[in-house]
Parts: C-alpha cells; structure tokens; sequence
C-alpha cells in the first residue's frame, strides 16, 4: 500500500503549497524573486475563475488516513498554441527532498499527462534549469523532448504521441 | 487620421485571423505547421470556456483584418498572474504604419486594467526584425532557448509603455 496520495489541491492546501513554493525557489537560488502570498495563491487558484489547477502529493499514515503536510506539488495551466490548439504548460513539478527516490515525481508526471491525454491536449511543456542535471536526467529518461538548450532555462515538452505514450506507462 | 482601429475580437474575424496565421507560420518557415481549423478557432476563443483572447487591427475601409493579437493567462508561481502574448502578426502590405505598436500598447493597456503583472512572449532568434521592433519598444530581451528568445514587460514598464 502506497505511502502517499496524488490529488487535487484544495483551498486549505494553500500554505503548504507556499511553504513549498518557497522551498523550490530557494533550491532554484531564487528566493528573493518569489513574491507568492497565501492570499494571492487562494483568490488565483481557488476563486471563480481560476488561473491554475494544481495537484498536490499527500503522505499517508499506515492506517491510509491523510498526515498533515504536503511533501510535493504540481501547478499547472492552459496555454493555446495557435498552430495545435489547446496544451498545458507544467509551471512547477516538486517532491521535497526527503521523500524523494520512491517514483513519487514520475507518478505526479503520469497523472498530469493522464489529465492532458483525457481533456484531448496536444502538448505537456515546461522548462528547467540548465544547472538541475537531476531534473534534466528524470525528464530525458520520461521520454520528453529536450526543445533546445542555450542558457539558463531549458524548455521540455511531450507531443501527443509520447502524452499518450507516457500516461498509459 | 489612420485607416485602420483596433478592437476586441468577434466570432465572425476567425476566417480573417486564421488566414494571418498561416501566414505566420509561412514567415516561420513551417508552411504545413498549422493543424488548427477556423472552426477550431471559434470553438476554442468564442465558446463556453475560451482559451484564448484576440484583438484585431481591422482596415477601416474594407472590414479585412490586417492584424492581430492573441494572449492568454499564464501563472508564475512567484509573482502570480501574467499575459502570455502568443502572437503578434501585421500583414505584409501593411507594415510601416505603425499598427504593430498600435496592437502591442491596446495589448499593454489591458494588462495593466486587468492588473497582470507581466506581460511575456517569444520571437524566433532568425526573425531580427521581430526582435528590432521589440527592443525599440523597451521590452526585455530575457533568455535565450535555442532559436527562442523570451521577451518581456515587467509591470512598471507596462505602466510606462502605455503613457
């Protein structure tokens, strides 16, 4: 029985979510950037028009009920490609880092491609840091495109093809 | 006096817009890179739940549109809700008048209204004269990806550009 629960985030997730935003830029070395409230996380996710969705990783306790805290996080939103049409820009992917190495990022990937293949998304993009060779090793092996690097952000996506390819892994 | 105005999109321009698209690509070397239909396009920016937002630039005189912007939200989980301007197309014929920087300030405007913090797009690194007309406006050359470089108006220079 798995230790941990992927869902969708809700309103009451919202400090946690911070608390790991923040955990994210600092390892991104850009902490002072992050200017992220509580507040703004709430009326932008969760109010009548939501700009993102956001699926956050649960742990569980052995008994299957939820104990507090999230130890990872996914936000993501609609983009439109004027030459396919509708496709989801994956904004951020994190597991903090002592619950990393049991397939919990791969498993938060796979849902999300799941949610694109089944809202008929032609595209999964998002970019990482040319540095974070951890990220760039686990997003090579999921089979995603490396679209280019050059300095700083590298972008990735996953077509249609390797969408379904990956959700169905 | 211009021959041209700048307004909203209507259901009825995506024949109009579609075509410039296509002709965007053609400029992007990729002639055959277009899978969308007219029809996708009103679906996708006209019904339930657009995708997308579009303003066009329409000849005052003929109805044709000349022009077009099309943006949607993105969310940075660091400074909260920005506008992604997916294009920004002026036919051929009709360049040098300024409708370019007509359709990029109407676009700021409504950033700033609707209190985007950042306004943020790309350009191919071949297309030099996409990129001159950017950096003359003032926006920031940010990255570079291989071929694509991200530009962008911080909230300050939106309030600034639009003066």
């Amino acid at each position: 029985m798995s230790d941990y629960r992927i869902r969708e985030a809700r309103v009451e997730d919202c400090e946690e979510i911070l608390r790991l935003i923040q955990e994210l830029a600092e390892f991104e070395k850009m902490l002072k950037d992050c200017h992220m409230t509580v507040e703004t996380l709430r009326k932008d996710g969760f109010g009548s028009n939501p700009l993102f969705r956001c699926l956050v990783v649960q742990s569980l306790n052995s008994d299957g009920s939820e104990s507090s805290g999230l130890i990872g996080y996914c936000i993501f939103y609609y983009i439109y490609s004027t030459w396919e049409g509708k496709c989801i820009y994956m904004e951020d992917l994190y597991v903090t880092p002592t619950s990393r190495h049991k397939g919990i990022g791969h498993a938060t990937l796979k849902k999300l491609s799941q949610i694109c293949v089944e809202e008929g998304c032609k595209r999964l993009q998002w970019a990482v840091l040319d540095w974070n060779s951890i990220a760039i090793d686990f997003y090579n092996k999921s089979g995603a495109t490396n679209l280019s690097e050059k300095e700083g952000w590298i972008f990735y996506r996953f077509d249609e093809d390797s969408l379904k390819a990956f959700a169905k892994n | 006096m211009a021959d041209y105005r700048i307004r909203d999109a209507v259901i009825d321009d995506c024949e109009g817009i579609f075509t410039n698209i296509q002709e965007l690509a053609v400029h992007h070397h990729s002639p055959n890179g277009v899978k969308l239909t007219v029809d996708t396009l009103k679906r996708d920016g006209f019904g339930e739940n657009p995708l997308f937002r579009c303003q066009v630039a329409e000849n005052i005189n003929s109805g044709e549109i000349i022009g077009h912007t099309l943006f949607f939200p993105f969310y940075s989980s660091w400074i909260g809700k920005g506008m992604f301007m997916e294009d920004l197309f002026v036919i051929e014929r009709e360049r040098n008048k300024r409708v370019g920087v007509a359709l990029l300030k109407r676009l700021v405007q409504l950033c700033v209204e609707e209190g985007f913090n950042r306004l943020q797009w790309e350009v191919m690194e071949f297309n030099k004269r996409g990129m001159n007309f950017y950096n003359k406006q003032g926006a920031e050359d940010t990255t570079a990806d291989g071929g694509r470089r991200v530009f962008r108006f911080s909230k300050e220079q939106m309030e600034e550009y639009i003066q």
